[in-house]
């Protein structure tokens, strides 16, 4: 196959250009795979995935993240390499991005390759070059670190399936949570051509699995599973539908991970939200126009206490409450609607009760599991398993004691979790049992003699 | 009764070493398990009524004090132990022998790690968190650079004496390279030759070729200057997060790191 090759260009501008446009895709872990080296080649995958460093955004920076090309021949409204968009294009050659790899991970800069593109002709055609470009780099670099593709929407089946059994994780972004959203935002990808070959993997990795249990040296398919990623913010969904989405996606579709992007209108489309009309002092306006962070922060945590806390989307929230507290983290507020299940006794409620608790994490409770047997804990206890005693004091009790005398009230609890500064309820500090260095000033006697002397 | 301290080379062998000594002279009704008392490295200050036994590293007693735990409290409990015995801190070698001692009381020790209501225990799980910890970040983010005779090296400054411990994750991921890792505040090398097992090796070797460690080759420059570029563009302008970024990876680490 003929390569079109953009060979005038320093390795140097190409790396710049083509991670500058693959910064936007979030789905940069390297775990779910382990792989011991055999001793030829080079590399490993460690199943917990390592961060080999940190990027100014606070975000890891575990795969080397690039594009293979930002040539596209699709016109997404929210994407930087649209077509409609004049920015500088610039295309890898296979032989460059496995130079890149191996030096970069032999020098223990990156844990692998997060390989992207721009659609280049036809699906089919920037999957073939994909395929080229990692084969190149498992067989005849003898790279044996972690690979994560994304699959092009409306790739063919055999060119996935070829694909899907030389790398660790493969990915099709779901773009927007809604059909209508996709169907206004991206006029080139409809639902079917996303999830059909989300479904085609989902089949891969199943029939892989039921192999290897026959044979043990049976090909894996996609060994660390497959991911995806939606766009938070920039059409008008509310939360209550992201995670139904992301629900049904872990229940249907067998997802490792969903990710969620908070929008950044990169384009200043005036159809999307965070547009700055012309004539606009550009750099103060986009000072304030921030990318909603806090509602990305806030579906992680309901995405993680949906995976590892055994909690239904449908506890979480619902059609009459579409979106969440800003205030307080999704397990907290759900705490705070359900006080009828407060206090928890720690020595005695189940491991699925335990990680109800607003201040106890997946750790903590094992651990609690754990140590109960041996014997029974104590608050002080707990404090050294880790869990978090000024959130899960007005939800616990151990030994059928609280560790203050807190109320089991909405409002009270609302605003003590809220006082972050202050670790004691608010109680304890008023009715005179104060940690409060004492002060003349705080004698009303005082204060009424020394009103009396002014006047006088 | 007299408290009995027993000091010991600070290593896993003596420490392994004197738990052996002071179990046997309980054993021997010579004292009780709570006089002993077991310090590693040189000693600060004497105090009185203290009797004070050296007692010289046996491959031969901490072998059969390894044997032990890992047969009677299981794996776990010995890579905690073995963890925490990297750790600089003083009290150490006297938690982990109350440890094996509360071990054995338990009906069930393979237990013992779950004890957190015990304070020994608990001082054991807390060292084990700390070097473990230490050992994963530096396991992510050491990083090599390759010098002029074409060796990989890398500069590290970990809290824990955990060099020896990266072995084995670096030589099955890069075997067929020649590497050495060099523990900037212990100053002693794991050397890692094509094909073989690594080796320690301590600073004084080096002798006068210190001076080779700063020389790196052309490639390196120019690769190092790539991966610059890359870590730069990779961050997001709107989303910047400083401190989330000195969180996740510490000042301390930042000074090793060639993006800082």
């Amino acid at each position: 196959m003929e390569l079109r090759l953009t060979e005038e260009m320093s390795i140097m501008d190409k790396l710049h250009i083509l991670t500058d446009a693959a910064k936007y895709d979030v789905a940069c872990t390297s775990s779910g795979s382990s792989r011991q080296g055999d001793g030829t080649g080079i590399g490993n995958a460690v199943s917990c995935g390592l961060c080999h460093s940190f990027a100014a955004d606070g975000r890891c920076i575990s795969l080397l993240k690039i594009l293979f090309t930002n040539e596209c021949i699709y016109d997404c409204k929210y994407c930087i390499n649209r077509k409609s968009n004049d920015v500088k294009r610039a295309s890898f050659t296979p032989s460059e991005i496995c130079d890149l790899t191996i030096e970069f991970y032999r020098r223990n800069l990156i844990e692998g390759l997060f390989l992207s593109s721009g659609i280049l002709k036809s699906p089919d055609y920037t999957m073939e070059l994909i395929y080229q470009a990692i084969y190149k780099l498992r067989y005849e670099y003898g790279f044996q670190g972690y690979i994560h593709v994304k699959a092009i929407p409306g790739a063919s089946s055999d060119l996935i399936h070829k694909l899907g059994l030389i790398v660790d994780r493969m990915s099709i972004n779901l773009e927007l949570p809604t059909a209508d959203g996709l169907k206004e935002l991206c006029p080139n990808k409809t639902r079917t051509t996303i999830l059909k070959p989300m479904r085609m993997i989902q089949n891969g990795i199943t029939q892989s699995k039921n192999e290897l249990t026959l044979y043990r040296h049976a090909p894996k398919f996609v060994p660390a599973g497959q991911s995806t990623q939606m766009v938070i913010g920039a059409t008008g969904e509310s939360d209550y539908e992201i995670i139904n989405v992301a629900s049904s996606l872990y229940n249907n579709f067998n997802l490792k991970r969903v990710f969620y992007s908070a929008f950044v209108n990169v384009n200043n489309d005036a159809s999307l939200p965070g547009a700055i009309p012309d004539g606009y002092d550009l750099p103060a306006i986009a000072e304030n126009v921030k990318p909603p962070l806090l509602r990305e922060h806030r579906l992680y945590q309901a995405d993680f206490l949906m995976r590892f806390y055994q909690f239904e989307a449908s506890e979480l929230l619902s059609e009459d409450k579409p979106n969440f507290n800003t205030l307080f983290d999704p397990k907290a507020d759900w705490a705070l609607k359900h006080l009828e299940f407060f206090p928890m006794e720690i020595n005695k409620v189940s491991y699925h009760e335990l990680l109800r608790i607003p201040g106890v994490g997946v750790n903590s409770a094992k651990r609690i599991i754990k140590a109960r047997r041996l014997a029974p804990l104590t608050f002080s206890d707990l404090k050294k398993i880790g869990v978090v005693l000024k959130r899960a004091l007005y939800f616990i009790t151990c030994n059928g004691k609280m560790m203050f005398p807190t109320k089991i009230d909405e409002d009270y609890i609302a605003r003590n979790l809220l006082n972050v500064s202050e670790r004691l309820p608010e109680g304890i500090t008023a009715s005179g049992n104060t940690y409060k260095q004492m002060s003349l000033f705080d004698y009303d006697e005082f204060n009424r003699m020394n009103s009396q002397i002014i006047t006088a | 009764m007299d408290k009995k301290v027993f000091i010991c080379e600070d290593s896993i062998e003596g420490i392994f070493t004197s738990v052996y000594d002071a179990y046997s002279a309980v054993l021997r009704h010579e004292m009780e398990h709570t006089d002993v008392e077991i310090i590693t490295g040189d000693i600060e200050n004497y105090s009185m009524f203290c009797d004070y036994i050296e007692v010289p590293s046996s491959k031969e007693k901490s072998l059969k004090v390894s044997k032990s735990i890992c047969e009677k409290m299981g794996y776990r409990t010995y890579e905690s132990i073995f963890y925490a015995a990297t750790c600089d801190d003083k009290d150490k070698a006297t938690d982990i022998y109350m440890t094996i001692v509360k071990a054995f009381r338990l009906n069930d020790s393979y237990k013992i790690m779950d004890l957190w209501t015990d304070k020994n225990v608990l001082h054991i799980l807390e060292l084990y968190r700390k070097a473990k910890n230490e050992f994963g970040r530096w396991r992510e983010f050491l990083q090599f650079r390759e010098l002029e005779n074409g060796i990989l090296y890398s500069r590290i400054g970990p809290e824990c004496d955990i060099l020896p411990l990266l072995a084995p994750h670096f030589e099955n991921r890069l075997p067929n390279e020649d590497f050495m890792i060099h523990d900037d505040i212990r100053d002693y090398f794991l050397v890692h030759e094509k094909g073989r097992k690594s080796v320690i090796v301590s600073g004084e070797a080096l002798g006068d070729n210190r001076e080779m460690l700063n020389k790196f080759s052309d490639n390196d420059i120019q690769i190092c200057a790539l991966f610059k570029e890359f870590t730069k563009t990779i961050a997001i302008k709107e989303r910047t997060n400083l401190k989330l970024q000195q969180q996740l990876m510490p000042l301390r680490i930042q000074n090793y790191k060639i993006e800082f």
